[in-house]
């Protein structure tokens, strides 16, 4: 295993610019995953590490190699997709030893190793099996086993649960997991998904239009977002942003009426600002702002009640803890925990406090 | 097995449609019913004036003087090797172009992509004189490379190959290539074992088309020796009268490979279509 970096990477399709100029390092047997809205660049990113498009501009170092142009069986990366891309008139050990084939290890290696992949992955019973005669989870698992048979320097996965329902999601999460540990396997993982993004990550690359945005560890980029991009999109529930008019030197919030906020040190109230507070810190007290409720999620643990309206930015979400009570039409009276919200400037999304 | 249409079709239309069917494939094998009759006609039946249906001497010897009237194993041989070679630059090259028309991008693929398809509303018969002085100008008439290479491409086989080759997943290419496979491999490994029932109908096709082809052989050959089967018959066309009887006779001839490679090749793609799995 080794680490990844990429410097100045950059993509260009004809004259439109995915990828701007892009640096990242990524750690030896780092665990690192790419969020962002659909159509952030994401999937080229990957594909342009591994070598499926060319680069416009810079380099790709894997290891003290720099891969940036060769062909992608030649740098030691291997990568899972989204549809398995399995090969569907070959057997699951075909499958699973096609790179072997390919880079002419013997045929009593071959099977050795398949073997000892297949059974690892729990495919041990399966192997003669065509693709389409396995369950989406086995598909998925016959996938990871090909990538893993070739001892890869770095393994690339573009959005690899989607296609499994949510139960198998949360196995297979396990299991790539535990894989991507005992293999030590520095890792990149594309996702949409917020909670594989959080549980998987040993850091998390947000990106907008092919730039990052903010890396970091999940909990870093969840404590202390950039901007305001990075803070709408990392958290479920998501963040509440609330308008702020200032008075005096106070934050009025008309979204919870009857809450004021003191402005903190540095920062002068002006027109134009949101304050982001996440679920969990919007709590009921007993002088709070009110928030008419439109729904609660009893989640057993803890409850949660929304305001009504449509999901985003104006639909507000309280954790109302251990309180069992509320019931939808009636009104909290919420308060934000000390210090524990951020302010943003609503146009440009910087960050104020 | 229980057969639930039966229920609600009524008799007296299950029987219409039943003499219908008996009616239309009588008038379909009509010709080829009357073509075995032909071949065992005498010269006598066929001097007689009346149209004999079933010959009262069966002449079997007609199924060997045939091959003592004209060099007629040359001509099958001949037959087999252009219809064998044609088939087999298919089945080589089409998947391949095929191939690059489905998946490849480069500058200039749309309009040569059109340009394959112009060729397929193109009838032989326009291109026949000028294939004919091109062919003759390079001194090809009478060999079987002026017999082959102007069948050896075809707009209709690269477009079949390549309609089969459209929907197979890029993923799957991109997979092969990050597995460490090169173009060639990732054709060879990926796309080709799943174009296997395509490229038998194209091999099959290819062959009985060519097996029959009578026009450019006509153009192209005037010595005996280097004739198919199809013109090689005309030789029966003399000038006072036609031997219908061997004509039929090496008409049947022809027709017996076709149906062996036809009731080989249907096993071949019942096979084929077990093994394509997963869509
Ligand atoms: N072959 C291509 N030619 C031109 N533009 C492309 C090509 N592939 C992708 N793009 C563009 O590049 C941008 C990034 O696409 P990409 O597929 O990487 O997004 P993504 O983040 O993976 O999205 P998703 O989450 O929906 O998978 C998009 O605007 C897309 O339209
Ligand atoms: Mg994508």
């Amino acid at each position: 295993m080794s680490k990844l970096s990429l410097v100045g990477v950059r993509k260009c399709y004809g004259t439109f610019e995915a990828i701007p100029s892009l640096d990242l390092e990524i750690a030896d047997g780092e665990f690192c995953v790419f969020v962002g809205p659909s159509g952030c660049g994401k999937s080229t990113l990957l594909r342009t590490i591994v070598g499926l498009e060319e680069l416009t501009e810079g380099q790709i170092h894997i290891g003290e190699r720099e891969v940036g142009r060769l062909s992608p069986g030649d740098r030691s990366m291997a990568m899972v997709f989204q549809n398995y891309a399995l090969y569907p008139h070959m057997t699951v050990a075909q499958n699973i030893g096609y790179p072997l084939k390919l880079a002419r290890v013997s045929k009593p290696e071959i099977k050795k190793r398949t073997d000892e992949v297949a059974r690892s992955l729990g495919l041990g019973a399966l192997l003669e099996r065509k693709p389409a005669e396995l369950s989406g989870g086995q598909r998925q698992r016959v996938a990871i086993g090909r990538a893993v048979i070739r001892e890869p320097e770095a393994f690339l996965f573009d959005e690899p649960l989607s296609n499994l329902d949510a139960e198998l999601r949360v196995k297979m999460r396990l299991e790539i997991a535990e894989m991507q540990r005992r293999l030590g396997a520095t890792t990149i993982y594309v996702t949409h998904d917020q909670v594989e993004a959080m549980t998987l990550a040993d850091r998390i690359v947000v990106l907008r239009d092919g730039r990052i945005e903010q890396v970091g560890p999940p909990l870093e980029l969840y404590d202390n977002p950039r901007n305001l991009f990075v803070a709408r999109f990392i958290g479920s529930p998501a963040m509440n942003l609330l308008e702020v008019v200032p008075r005096g030197a106070d934050m009025q919030l008309p979204q919870l009426e009857g809450l004021v906020v003191p402005t903190p040190a540095g920062v002068t109230p002006r027109p134009g600002m949101l304050l982001g507070v996440r679920p969990e810190h919007l709590n009921p007290v007993e002088d709070g702002g009110s928030l008419t409720v439109g729904a609660v999620e009893h989640l057993g643990g803890t409850s949660f009640a929304y305001t009504a309206g449509s999901e985003g930015d104006d639909r507000l979400c309280a954790e109302l803890g251990e309180n069992r009570t509320v019931v939808p039409g009636t009104t909290v009276r919420v308060g934000i925990r000390e210090g524990r919200y951020f302010l943003f400037e609503r146009n440009s999304g910087t960050r104020l406090y | 097995m229980y057969d639930r249409s039966r229920d609600r079709v009524p008799l007296w239309l299950r029987i219409s449609i039943g003499a219908l069917l008996v009616i239309a494939v009588f008038l379909a094998m009509l010709p080829f019913l009357y073509m075995v009759s032909l071949s065992l006609q005498s010269d006598a039946d066929l001097f007689s004036g009346e149209v004999v249906v079933i010959p009262e001497q069966p002449q079997w010897l007609n199924y060997i003087t045939i091959w003592e009237e004209a060099p007629f194993a040359r001509f099958i041989l001949n037959s087999f090797v252009i219809a064998g070679a044609i088939s087999f630059l298919h089945v080589v090259f089409d998947p391949l172009i095929g191939y690059v028309f489905a998946k490849m991008q480069f500058p200039g693929r749309r309009i040569m992509f059109a340009a394959l398809l112009s060729t397929l509303m193109l009838p032989f018969f326009i291109r026949l004189v000028p294939l004919y002085i091109l062919t003759a100008e390079v001194g090809l008439l009478n060999t079987y490379t002026g017999l082959i290479l102007p069948f050896a491409m075809s707009g209709f086989g690269i477009f079949l190959m390549r309609q089969f080759i459209l929907p197979i997943p890029d993923d799957l290419l991109d997979a092969a290539r990050v597995d460490g496979g090169g173009e060639l491999r990732v054709f060879w490994d990926i796309v080709l074992p799943q174009l296997y029932p395509a490229i038998a109908t194209l091999a099959l096709l290819t062959f009985v088309f060519q097996f029959n082809e009578f026009l450019w052989p006509l153009v192209v050959v005037s010595s005996e020796q280097m004739r198919p089967i199809t013109t090689g018959l005309t030789l029966f066309n003399q000038e006072y009268f036609t031997r219908w009887n061997l004509t039929a006779v090496g008409g049947m001839l022809m027709f017996i490979p076709c149906l062996l490679l036809f009731l080989f090749a249907q096993r071949f793609f019942i096979r084929s279509v077990m093994l394509s799995g997963m869509k």
